[in-house]
């Protein structure tokens, strides 16, 4: 087991150098992204002088349709939050198609601690 | 009741605090908190639940800015994320079970010893930051190969990585999680607690610790966060206008931060961090105004 966690944690450098841009590109989209919508719920918030009010995942949706701008300030917190996300599951599905099935199972993991986590606060 | 007039001084100190994290090369939560608490008597759960939205900002802002961040070991980030998530996801229940002026405490008795490590390590700003860490006495150096991953790295125009293997994952792995623990419970990064881990007892060499933490702590606080959310404790607007904040000041901080010699800004800021300490102490117990 040692051995298996020694060799998955060894640094390469050509998977340094496969990685480095592409998630960078997929980091800069999604915090531009967040940004804009968190931006336009914020400006539509001083406007239309909306009262302080909970970040209501589930209600997100709805608010973005109805123009809330709590709604776009929510969906502009879970884009932040997806992000990350995104990177990991493309790391867990590279890790995969690479063979290295130990990651990859680290990478399962740790999506599923995360999900332990919202989904604990969604309820 | 959050008053639009706030909005722009909430934006200022979001920028203070990206801008002083990416320059230090921590996560910024160690200085939003008690700005938020201290500053614009945010309730210290609301603080600690957007502080926690401004560390997942920081982690993707930092990694898309810089080409350092292509320096962190994915895989070892991984393996010791999930230890740091079960600790997180302790800290971010254990938040919930406890009062406001408790967590003020636990808050203030975690910034001294934090004060001391900042005070010591060499920040990810610092030009020793980027000095090849010496590799470890037990790992042989293949010349040949070194000198072959650091001619592809520089044609990739990467900084060249000194040859290192991780050792001692065990204490890494124990770290991470007290690391986890304190980042839901408090609402910081904990990469000030994994970076001298890392670099001290695992051989990780220093920029490579930092990129490696910087990668772990955004899903670190991805995780803790839905559980702020889920007990109403993250304001829209509040945690929008810290956010946007830190976005811009970490931007800056990420820009200029290699230009300035980081040491003795770090020292005054882990001075200013004991104080911060005793303050949030006392107005737990309701010794300050």
């Amino acid at each position: 087991m040692r051995g298996v966690i020694r060799r998955a944690v060894d640094p390469s450098t050509a998977e340094r150098i496969a990685t480095g841009r592409g998630q960078r590109v997929l980091l800069r989209s999604g915090v531009v992204a967040a940004a804009i919508l968190l931006l336009v719920g914020l400006i539509r918030w001083v406007t239309d002088g909306v009262p302080a009010t909970r970040f209501e995942p589930g209600g997100v949706w709805r608010g973005v349709l109805v123009g809330d701008p709590v709604g776009w300030i929510g969906l502009g917190l879970i884009v932040l939050a997806a992000t990350p996300i995104v990177r990991l599951v493309g790391l867990m599905v590279s890790y995969a198609h690479q063979g290295r099935l130990f990651l990859a199972a680290c990478a399962f993991l740790v999506l599923a601690l995360i999900a332990v986590g919202i989904g604990m606060g969604g309820r | 009741m959050l008053v639009p007039a706030i909005l722009p001084f909430l934006f200022l100190a979001g920028g203070l605090t990206g801008f002083l994290g990416s320059l230090l090369g921590v996560g910024g939560g160690i200085f939003l908190v008690p700005i938020l608490v201290l500053g614009f008597h945010v309730p210290m759960h609301f603080a600690v639940g957007t502080s926690l939205f401004t560390v997942i900002a920081t982690s993707s802002a930092v990694g898309a800015m810089t080409r350092d961040s292509s320096a962190a070991n994915l895989g070892l980030g991984i393996v010791l994320e999930a230890t740091t998530l079960v600790g997180a996801l302790l800290g971010g229940l254990l938040a919930g079970a406890i009062s406001g002026d408790a967590l003020k405490v636990v808050f203030g008795v975690v910034l001294v010893p934090i004060g001391a490590l900042m005070w010591r390590r060499p920040g990810a700003s610092s030009p020793d930051a980027h000095t090849p860490a010496r590799a470890p006495a037990h790992t042989h150096t293949h010349a040949h190969a070194h000198a072959h991953a650091s001619r592809s790295t520089q044609a990739d125009g990467l900084e060249p990585i000194p040859e290192y293997q991780p050792r001692r994952l065990g204490i890494g792995l124990g770290v991470s999680s007290i690391a986890g623990l304190i980042s839901g419970l408090l609402g910081v990064g904990g990469g000030i607690l994994k970076v001298p881990a890392l670099t001290l007892f695992c051989g990780i060499p220093t920029h490579v610790a930092v990129a490696t933490s910087n990668f772990m702590i955004g899903l670190t606080a991805v995780a803790s966060a839905f559980l702020y959310v889920g007990r109403g404790e993250v304001a829209p607007a509040l945690t929008a206008s810290v956010v946007l904040g830190v976005l811009a000041g970490s931007s800056i901080g990420a820009r200029i931060g290699r230009k300035i010699r980081a040491v003795r800004i770090r020292r005054g800021f882990a001075v200013l961090m004991w104080f911060t300490a005793s303050q949030m102490i006392w107005r737990a117990f309701g010794a300050w105004p």
